[in-house]
């Protein structure tokens, strides 16, 4: 790993293990750009479609999509209005080969979203790749505002009852008044986001907190939300957005390491390997 | 998205109209930090998720009740799974804010000092204005003036008779008088025309008043040679461009290239045309 691609702001490398038990549930990359129009024809959601297909990504549903503002409108001594506006009309498109895979196609954004991964060499960086490339060569977008990539996390232990739980697994400075020698037997959940500057336009909403988790009975899981984003205005380069993908997720590999405890992640990584883990792997 | 306000600011308990502004302001500006998610299939993730977002959107929560998408604060998915809002919210002044910022403009053009034509209330209420004439929080317009949020709120606040210095107010004027030329432009589109683009929004953020003129021409819009003279600005001549412009946005034309003012379309009624030959019609303009 250079130093050009490794993590954001001096964050420690992530060690580059693919976990055995991935708590990951969700990985989003966007990328926003300057819109040239408010809608994104047919003919060219149909054109990206075929384009990727012929790369090996298919996604054989299309659906029409919109983005919209409410507005509120409040006045001194009158009831607040709302209204409801239209901004912009895309398309999404879905695998329909089972693996959750999504693309949205919007005038000024392009969303790759998947709930099965892998590895970021395997599961976003290829796809993302060839979705740039036809992004550029079908909307031809010129300037890029922010490039934004998601992974939530949900850990889970059906013998969690408390978020206290979660005591020795998560960092002990992250869980705050869960460990709070009075109110740790009463706090149910907690949300928390920390926002972290790692650059001057670079930055990470970090996310976490235990919740009772209906999917597993009752018991307390705990999310980590782990949201990197580099917000430099640059030309729309898809090679070049590629490259600055992958240190975002090196970043957010990072962030995901320091999040837990040493000794819980190496719980949750192959017996074989002796290194720790990340659910945000990071081989390129 | 962190609805903590800055030391300084009201506390959100009791709040007032000033407040719902400062929150949704901040609510506008994490639904653009965040990587938007659009859509969670699993129910225990999609609720955990929603947690943050209705925790902290309050007091909005009754509007946070709607079926969120997750990840983005304010963005909702309504009754199709494809289709998704964003919240925003205007708090609007009763009196007209062109008015308003007209005769501030005014008065400070016509002053001898700075002491004389600068209060703490021209300009706490320039601020609010052109916040609401062009549908941006009020942090935006402090951005673009440079005026600290600190030193605005203390102005705000203030209850004796502050007479700020001009250093302290930054490029506002400036700002007014580049809002009003937009203004005359736009009409009633500008906060429209402003809020369709976020790159326009960042320009204006910047202060990057020549930059939002020069999006402008770029959109087509004729903007009178003096002004473009002024700010030395290049237009060429792109019919079509202009009318894409139009077909968007219904701005009335109220100059012509020279920057005389053009004789009012209202001043022409239907009434007003007359036979004069069999097959010619003759528009006579009323004498208002």
């Amino acid at each position: 790993m250079s130093d050009e691609t490794g993590p954001l702001a001096g964050l420690p490398p992530a060690d580059r293990t693919v976990l055995a038990r991935s708590p990951l549930e969700l990985a989003v990359l966007e990328v926003r750009f300057v819109a040239d129009s408010d809608d994104v024809p047919a003919e060219l959601a149909l054109r990206a479609r075929e384009q990727l297909a012929a790369q090996g990504y298919s996604y054989g549903d299309l659906k029409r999509a919109q983005e919209g503002r409410v507005e509120i409108d409040m006045q001194p001594g009158a009831e607040p209005k709302s209204s409801v506006h239209q901004l912009a009309h895309g398309w999404q498109l879905h695998a329909v080969d089972g693996s959750g895979g999504q693309i949205t196609l919007l005038p000024g954004a392009v969303v790759l979203q998947t709930v099965r991964y892998e590895r970021w060499s395997v599961s976003l960086r290829p796809a993302l790749e060839a979705l740039l490339n036809v992004v550029e060569e079908i909307l031809m977008p010129s300037v890029v505002n922010r490039i934004g990539l998601r992974y939530v996390n949900r850990f889970v232990d059906p013998d969690a009852r408390t978020p206290a739980d979660w005591s020795g697994r998560i960092h002990e400075s992250l869980l705050g008044a869960a460990t709070h020698p009075v109110f740790d037997a009463h706090v149910r959940g907690a949300q928390q986001q920390l926002e972290l500057s790692l650059g001057d336009a670079q930055g990470a909403l970090l996310r976490h907190g235990p919740f009772v988790d209906a999917g597993f009975g009752g018991a307390v899981s705990y999310l980590v939300d782990i949201d990197v984003f580099d917000g430099e205005p640059v030309r729309f380069v898809a090679a070049d957005l590629v490259r600055r993908a992958e240190v975002l997720n090196r970043t957010a590999a990072s962030l995901f390491q320091v999040t837990v405890t040493p000794e819980y992640l190496r719980t949750v990584q192959p017996t074989q390997h002796t290194a720790t883990d990340s659910a945000e792997e990071v081989e390129a | 998205m962190t609805l903590a306000l800055a030391p300084g600011d009201k506390p959100r308990t009791g709040g007032s109209l000033g407040d719902y502004e400062q929150m949704t302001a901040q609510v506008a500006t994490s639904a653009d930090q965040h990587t938007r998610v659009r859509e969670v299939d699993n129910p225990a993730l999609r609720e955990a998720l929603g947690q943050f977002d209705r925790l902290q959107t309050d007091p909005l929560g009754a509007l946070c009740s709607l079926r969120s998408v997750t990840g983005p604060t304010m963005t909702y998915l309504l009754d199709q799974r494809t289709a998704s809002f964003e919240l925003v919210s205007f708090c609007t002044e009763e009196q007209s804010a062109i008015a308003l910022t007209t005769a501030v403009v005014a008065r400070a053009a016509g002053g001898s000092s700075e002491t004389e034509h600068t209060g703490r209330h021209d300009a706490v209420t320039v601020v609010k204005e052109i916040a609401a004439r062009l549908g941006v929080p009020v942090r935006d317009v402090l951005l673009a003036s440079g005026i600290s949020r600190s030193t605005y709120y203390y102005w705000a606040k203030a209850t004796t008779a502050l007479r700020p210095r001009l250093a302290s107010q930054g490029k506002l004027w400036a700002l007014v008088q580049a809002v009003e030329g937009l203004a005359s432009l736009f009409g009633d589109q500008l906060h429209g025309w402003l809020l369709a683009d976020p790159a326009r929004v960042e320009l204006l953020r910047r202060g990057d008043v020549d930059a939002l003129l020069s999006a402008a021409l770029d959109a087509g819009v004729a903007i009178p040679s003096e002004t473009l003279d002024r700010l030395n600005l290049q237009s060429p001549s792109d019919p079509e461009a202009l009318k894409r412009f139009r077909a968007r946005y219904p701005v009335p034309f109220t100059h012509d290239e020279d920057g005389n003012r053009l004789t009012a379309v209202e001043s022409i009624a239907t009434a007003d045309v007359v036979e004069a030959e069999e097959d010619e019609l003759v528009l006579i303009e009323l004498d208002d």
